[in-house]
């Protein structure tokens, strides 16, 4: 995915923070139409369960 | 701003020094410190775009646009990516707030090899907001002189400067343990090695054509790239290395925290937004446009000097017939050259331009142009409307940088096309919109409210039907806020000084060339004939058929064209009709040339001739409403 504040492209599945700025990318910003993070519904919905506690 | 505007190119030296850093990091604050020369400063990333370059002792300093990273993603990152390989010595400047996302610059760098000084900017933010910064434990943490600075105040810019002689890499860092998976014959310096590691397409393609003439074969550099592990690692020694210098003290939120929330809430950030057009257009509108503007036409021009110009040509040409051309086009009352002209430029469009641009300076350096455009996205988007076209508008101060704020902001190349679409549509350049609103404020407060709500709506719709006609999905706008500060008055003066003075050098000699040219119409009489074929679409938005002057004006620029207007009697809402329409009227001379070169032939008639149908059709829809 790409990084929405420094734009580099990074593989999401390593975990939502970017390798390069260290932006730690929250779910419920960026929305999962623009994220390929999540390989299901059920870990989109855990994902954003956790990133909201 | 390019070197040619401020006049530093070709600066000979032998040793060039690179200012480098993070975004909006105040790395042209810095600049301005070293080498007393002003650049571009504003408070949002990418302000600066292209490099400038300044004596420096016997060195060479250039600053740089803002990157996150050495690397080549894209056309900042390429510029900078370059110079940085060339340079001798980087000047690093990093946001002491921002410690965590900027060291992973520091550190490629170092791990480049490249003989850096670190510039900790920003120390008064990062005390404000209760984070202590042990800078001489940062300093033994990397390795290379660490200098704490507050730029705007002028502080630690001396002891910086005694320091670039310090400048240097640690011997080895722990890049190498990738190297030893570079073919071993492959001949490259350190910096180079290290983006070959991180899967650097350009040098990987340098490099390897190097080998080509070498041994006659292309060894397969790019797939030793291993970007993501090179990367992770790093931002872990990043986390230590921050980890270990930086205290923080728990702190309640600041009072610039708590006002950007309201501003970015649409509840309360809608009426102080409001509140905010009402103040703006009662300095624009009432303080100049009526005041000033009113003093000069009236006074200073109607009574003294086109008087005195006249009296002066008159007497000093001499009465035959060929001198009568000659003294049409200098002082005919529509729009000579020594006096209606003159006019225009100092009593209407110079005071107009000077106040929106210090208004405009005011709103980017104390971070409220990009909160703006966040809120009116939010807002339109509620509605329904796409938003995203007001973005470079809001943001947008003057072509180029609007173009460069665009893409920063703007996701990916389909939202980019659409504003770009929209900008050329309906979006006046600064000094313009500067012009127009000004005259627009002397109105009164309703039709000024009025004027934004037709533009937002006509960019509105129009931004909305690009986005259900151009293929692929739309992606949410996503920007990273600069943080909210008072702004420095001298930057702010500085900076509507500079910008005043390129104004003017684009607008003198393109008026002047166009009053002459529309003069000479007006003397031999095809002025006439425009006016008669102009007749029905002049009729359609309820205005005379001496409005074709105007939109002859507006040709070539739309604050020519407003310009025009406040000597034609009109009513309050022929006014304003007027007024909308030339806003929405063909994107000036220079923005036609500028598509042109970018795109092709077709996209740019369609996009003028399109101007002329939405500018016509919103006129004649509101002259019916009116
Ligand atoms: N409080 C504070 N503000 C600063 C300091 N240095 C710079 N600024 C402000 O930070 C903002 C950004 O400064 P610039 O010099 O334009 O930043 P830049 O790094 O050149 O930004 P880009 O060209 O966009 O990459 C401006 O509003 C400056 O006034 C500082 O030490 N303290
Ligand atoms: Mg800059
Ligand atoms: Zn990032
Ligand atoms: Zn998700």
């Amino acid at each position: 995915m790409i990084c929405p504040s420094c734009s580099f492209e990074f593989d999401p599945s390593r975990g939502l923070q970017c390798p390069r700025c260290g932006e730690a990318i929250d779910c419920s910003e960026i929305g999962c139409a623009n994220c390929d993070a999540c390989n299901d519904v059920f870990q989109q919905v855990t994902r954003r369960i956790r990133s909201k506690s | 701003m390019s070197c040619h505007e401020t006049g530093g190119c070709d600066v000979d030296a032998d040793e060039t020094v690179a200012l480098v850093g993070c975004p909006n990091v105040g790395k042209s604050v810095v600049f301005g410190g070293l080498a007393e020369q002003y650049v571009d400063v504003s408070n949002y990333p990418g302000t600066t775009v292209d490099t400038t370059e300044a004596a420096f002792g016997d060195a060479k300093l250039t600053d740089t646009p803002g990157v996150y990273g050495i690397s080549s993603f894209d056309e900042e990152e390429r510029v900078t990516r370059e110079i940085v390989l060339e340079a001798d010595v980087v000047v690093n400047v990093v946001d002491a707030t921002q410690l965590d996302r900027d060291l992973f610059l520091t550190l490629q760098l170092l791990d480049m090899g490249i003989p850096t000084v670190v510039a900790l900017n920003m120390m008064d933010e990062a005390e404000a907001d209760g984070v202590d910064i042990d800078a001489d434990a940062l300093e033994a943490e990397l390795g290379v002189p660490v200098v704490p600075t507050v730029a705007v105040d002028g502080e630690g810019i001396d002891e910086l400067r005694g320091r670039v002689d310090e400048a240097r890499a640690p011997e080895s860092t722990p890049i190498e343990r990738w190297f030893d998976e570079l073919p071993d014959d492959v001949e490259a310096t350190r910096a180079e090695k290290t983006l070959l590691v991180e899967g650097d397409e350009p040098t990987a393609e340098r490099v390897s054509t190097g080998k080509v003439v070498a041994d006659g074969g292309v060894p397969a550099l790019t797939d030793v790239g291993q970007r993501e592990d090179v990367y992770g690692h790093r931002r872990r020694r990043v986390e230590e290395v921050a980890g270990g210098v930086l205290s923080r003290e728990e702190r309640d939120s600041s009072w610039a925290e708590r006002f950007s929330d309201l501003m970015l809430n649409p509840l309360t950030g809608t009426p102080i937004a409001l509140a905010m057009l009402g103040a703006i257009f009662y300095f624009i509108g009432v303080v100049v446009a009526q005041k000033v503007v009113d003093f000069l036409e009236i006074t200073v021009f109607g009574e003294y000097y086109n008087p005195v110009v006249e009296g002066a040509i008159e007497s000093l040409l001499p009465a035959a017939s060929w001198a009568e051309p000659i003294e049409f086009l200098l002082i005919n009352g529509n729009l000579g050259l020594l006096t209606i002209t003159v006019q225009y430029i100092v009593g209407v469009l110079l005071p107009l331009v000077i106040a929106f641009y210090f208004v405009i300076g005011l709103l980017e350096d104390s971070g409220m142009l990009p909160r703006l455009a966040v809120l009116t996205d939010r807002g339109l988007n509620r509605i329904g409307l796409n938003g995203r076209a007001i973005v470079p508008m809001i943001v947008g101060v003057g072509c180029v940088t609007m173009a460069v704020i665009t893409t920063r902001m703007v996701g990916d190349r389909r939202e980019r096309l659409i504003s770009t679409a929209l900008l050329g549509l309906a979006v006046p350049c600064s000094a313009q919109l500067g012009v127009i609103m000004g005259l627009l404020a002397g109105l009164g407060l309703i039709w000024w409210f009025g004027y934004v709500g037709v533009l937002l709506v006509v960019l509105g719709v129009a931004g909305l039907f690009l986005d259900r006609t151009l293929p692929g999905d739309s992606t949410p706008l996503v920007t990273e806020l600069p943080r909210m500060r008072v702004p420095r008055p001298r930057n702010i003066l500085r900076k509507t000084y500079n910008r005043t003075k390129m104004f003017l050098r684009e607008a003198i000699p393109l008026f002047g060339a166009t009053a002459v040219a529309i003069s000479a119409l007006d003397y031999f009489g095809g002025f006439a004939v425009i006016q008669r074929a102009l007749a029905p679409i002049t009729s359609l938005i309820g205005l005379p058929q001496e409005f074709a002057r105007v939109l002859l004006l507006g040709l070539v620029r739309r604050d020519f064209a407003a310009a025009g207007m406040t000597d034609m009697a009109l009513g309050t809402a022929e006014m304003f009709v007027g007024l909308v329409v030339i806003t929405l009227f063909v994107p000036c001379i220079l923005s036609m040339v500028m598509i042109l070169k970018e795109r092709d032939a077709k996209s740019a008639l369609l996009m003028w001739v399109g101007s002329w149908i939405v500018a016509f059709g919103v006129g004649g829809l509101l002259a019916v409403i009116l």
